[in-house]
């Protein structure tokens, strides 16, 4: 039987899930956004995928599609009208300036080279960064446990 | 309201229970998953449920205190029974129509709509229809009947990937356009945390764990460290399952924030709890005051 | 009705059924015509064979000769039992059986079939309480099947006409069983048992033999010993005139004048030791000594009274059965 995976064209974008990869759900709906507003793919005023064409292309539970709906627009990224859908309200502006950036970039090549000198080779590196990472945001972006 | 709600609820088959002082209360528009391995009870809870068997002792309503079998629970609850049991012999259509003469509010059209979409033809016998075609079919019939709570008994239990994910979304499409709620059994974990946002674990005939799944996730931590320091650990948390090397050990505990000195700290996803929990039958993890009964809380 | 509706549901179209009675028709369907066609070709055989039957009643001459039992009917008589006897022997002691067959065929699957394929699940579950299911399909299968009893019954009768003056229908295990409301009220009888077997058995196959098994093993003795006691029997000596009231008799003995019954081996020896040889020369040594032959017999007159109670008998156990069964899904079902 023939069935149409993709999500009907009302939206420019489209979802796909990673089972795997231990991220919630909502969170990678959440990504998939941003990400998709970043690269423009999607822009001001573009509808998001209705709750029901997601659910019934990745076989999610609906509340997981609204809770990340919810979180864009606690993030000013989007908006809903009621009866007619969820539609994006702002672009994601990660606007950092030139210089931060490079100040940034230095201290991280600094903090990797002690990582190096400690002793952790690449995917040590990778993992002690992902935990600080995932600690970093689960703390609301504060003052990481030590 | 609560869709399903028992209290010391029991079945006993000749010598053994099947299911014994099960206490639950299922809150309304939630996907529930009622995972347990085989012989757990799923089925005779289910069946207590929509009036397929009688209890020995306790009590079951469903949708806010209505008694099973009564002619509201009958019209207002859908049920798919283990291995979708329909007539063979019938044609899909005439299927329909059976359903149509059994039930108050049955939309015929909106199940051939639904079929037209899968491509399952009307015409062909049921009992010719592949796995999840069959499936299909017992799902669409449930859901043309407008229930308020559908239960489903390991539904996607004998369906290859395919069909076990058409199945899911087309329920789930079901359940964003209607909010009806949805428990459905299953002895494979893995898929469901995706869609279920409630969980309750059945081992033995008792119910180990209640609760909302991002509660339940959020509660409970994997904590690795030494293992020469998992015992001090074991006497101050509530540890549901322990993992030991010689020198390292995993730990499933259920707390929020505290986070021991010299522990790694991660969150744990559904498939691991449930796991973790039925590997240790004395844990628990039930809900608290919300309920009107006093419950046993985790060792 | 107005003329438009009229006009939308011509007068020749069967009544729509609907609900649980729509759901009876369609699972049962088959067997129904499966018991039509059993029926029916029965039917047309006596049909065929009685017309020929009524007809040769009349060309024989047996139906203008008379009283059956005068010298003038004898050659009548005599060609046309020859014709037929045969008939009316063989086809009841055969049709006699039909009422179990129907309840091991329709009764015993009813909810056996059902519980044996799961298919119960989903049956009680669709929106009708399970008593609502088996109360209708009791009652609408057993109306039906026991309706087109009764007509096989007369469709029997009518047959049987000819013969009723010459052998009665009082005989066990023959024309009684096939004519009147016994056939009728034993069908509903089997179709009740097989459907109470088949919920406690839960298989089909082994509720089918066991419905047969039962049904025979309580038909039978009925016929037996039971039917006897319904009212006492006439006993009166053998002569000819009773030969041709069409009774049925139920016991024979030889006694003598004061009435003691009487060894019939003995009486041979003896009247063999008194040097009789012919049957002739054997009844008058009999009536000499004042020994007679008498029988013991039901007759033809208490037909009606016999058929009502004892169908009466068998319905009220069926409705019992029935009450038992819808109890039983009402209860156990698992």
């Amino acid at each position: 039987m023939a069935i149409d995976k993709e999500v009907s064209g009302e939206s420019p974008i489209t979802f796909r899930l990673d089972a795997s990869s231990g991220v919630p759900t909502y969170l990678q709906l959440v990504r998939q956004v941003e990400d998709a507003l970043r690269l423009g793919y999607l822009v001001a005023g573009d509808q998001l995928p209705r709750v029901k064409d997601v659910v019934a292309a990745l076989a999610i539970n609906p509340n997981t599609v609204l809770k990340a709906y919810r979180e864009l627009e606690h993030k000013g990224l989007a908006a809903g009208r009621p009866g007619q859908g969820t539609f994006v309200e702002a672009t994601v502006d990660v606007v950092v300036p030139l210089r931060d950036r490079r100040a940034l970039s230095r201290g991280l090549l600094r903090w990797l080279n002690s990582a190096a000198t400690a002793g952790l080779d690449e995917e040590a590196i990778s993992a002690l960064f992902s935990s600080a990472l995932r600690e970093f945001v689960q703390s609301g972006g504060g003052e990481v446990a030590s | 309201m609560n869709v399903i709600e028992t209290h010391a609820l029991g079945k006993r088959y000749r010598r053994s229970w099947a299911l014994r002082d099960c206490t639950i209360a299922i809150p309304a528009g939630r996907v529930v998953a009622l995972v347990g391995p085989n012989g757990a009870g799923k089925t005779t809870l289910l069946h207590l449920a929509v009036d397929l068997t009688r209890q020995t002792s306790g009590d079951v309503t469903v949708l806010g205190g209505l008694t099973p079998g009564s002619p509201d629970a009958l019209s207002r609850v859908g049920f798919v029974a283990q291995d979708t049991p329909l007539y063979s012999y019938l044609s899909v259509a005439d299927t329909l129509r059976l359903v149509g003469n059994l039930s108050a509010n049955f939309d015929e059209a909106e199940a051939r709509t639904r079929l037209a979409e899968l491509g399952i033809p009307l015409r062909r016998r049921v009992g010719t229809l592949s796995g999840g075609q069959q499936a299909q079919v017992a799902l669409a019939v449930a859901l043309a009947r407008h229930p308020e709570l559908l239960i489903l008994d390991e539904p996607v239990a004998r369906l290859d990937p395919v069909a076990r994910h058409d199945f899911m979304a087309g329920l789930m499409a079901a359940v964003a356009e209607r909010g009806i709620s949805v428990v459905l059994s299953s002895h494979v974990v893995a898929e469901l945390q995706r869609v279920c946002d409630y969980l309750i674990v059945l081992a033995a005939g008792t119910v180990q764990v209640a609760g909302g799944v991002d509660e339940l996730l959020a509660g409970h931590r994997v904590l690795t460290g030494p293992t020469d320091q998992a015992g001090e650990i074991a006497t101050a948390l509530p540890v549901v399952h322990e993992s030991r090397g010689t020198k390292q050990s995993r730990l499933l505990v259920r707390c929020t924030d505290l986070a021991p000195a010299g522990w790694q700290v991660q969150e744990t996803n559904l498939e691991e709890l449930v796991l973790c929990y039925l590997r240790s039958p004395q844990a628990t993890a039930l809900p608290g005051p919300r309920r009107t009964d006093s419950d046993v809380m985790s060792a | 009705m107005t003329a438009a509706t009229m006009r939308a549901h011509p007068a020749w179209r069967l009544p729509r059924l609907r609900g649980l009675a729509w759901v009876t028709w369609r699972q049962h369907r088959i067997a129904l015509a499966g018991v039509v066609a059993l029926l029916g070709g029965f039917s047309l055989l006596m049909l065929f064979n009685g017309l020929a039957m009524h007809r040769d009643y009349v060309r024989f001459g047996v139906s203008s000769c008379g009283r059956l039992t005068a010298p003038a009917c004898q050659v009548p008589v005599t060609v046309f039992t020859e014709h037929y006897q045969g008939w009316a022997q063989f086809l009841p002691r055969f049709l006699e059986f039909l009422p179990g067959a129907l309840g091991v065929f329709v009764g015993a699957p009813l909810v056996a079939r059902e519980l044996e394929s799961g298919t119960f699940r989903f049956a009680w579950t669709q929106g009708r309480h399970r008593v609502s299911w088996i109360v209708v399909k009791l009652v609408l299968l057993g109306a039906v099947l026991t309706g087109l009893a009764l007509a096989f019954s007369v469709m029997f009768g009518w047959w049987f006409t000819p013969f009723q003056p010459l052998m009665g229908r009082m005989d066990g295990g023959q024309a009684y069983e096939v004519t009147g409301i016994v056939f009728a009220a034993r069908t509903l009888f089997g179709f009740m048992l097989g459907g109470l077997l088949g919920a406690l058995i839960r298989r089909t196959v082994p509720a089918m033999a066991a419905t047969a098994a039962t049904w025979l093993a309580v038909v039978w003795p009925t016929v037996v010993f039971v039917r006897p006691l319904i009212e006492k029997p006439i006993s009166t000596p053998e002569n000819a005139s009773f030969i041709t009231k069409g009774g049925w008799v139920v016991s024979s003995w030889t006694q003598d004048a004061a009435g003691h019954h009487l060894d019939e081996g003995l009486l041979l020896t003896r009247a063999r030791a008194a040097g009789v040889g012919t049957s002739d020369q054997f009844r008058a040594w009999m009536s000499r000594h004042h020994y007679a032959s008498w029988v013991s017999y039901q007759p033809e007159s208490r037909f009606w009274h016999f058929q009502t109670v004892e169908a009466g008998v068998y319905v009220a156990v069926a409705l019992m059965l029935a009450a038992l069964t819808v109890s039983w899904v009402r209860q156990r079902t698992t």
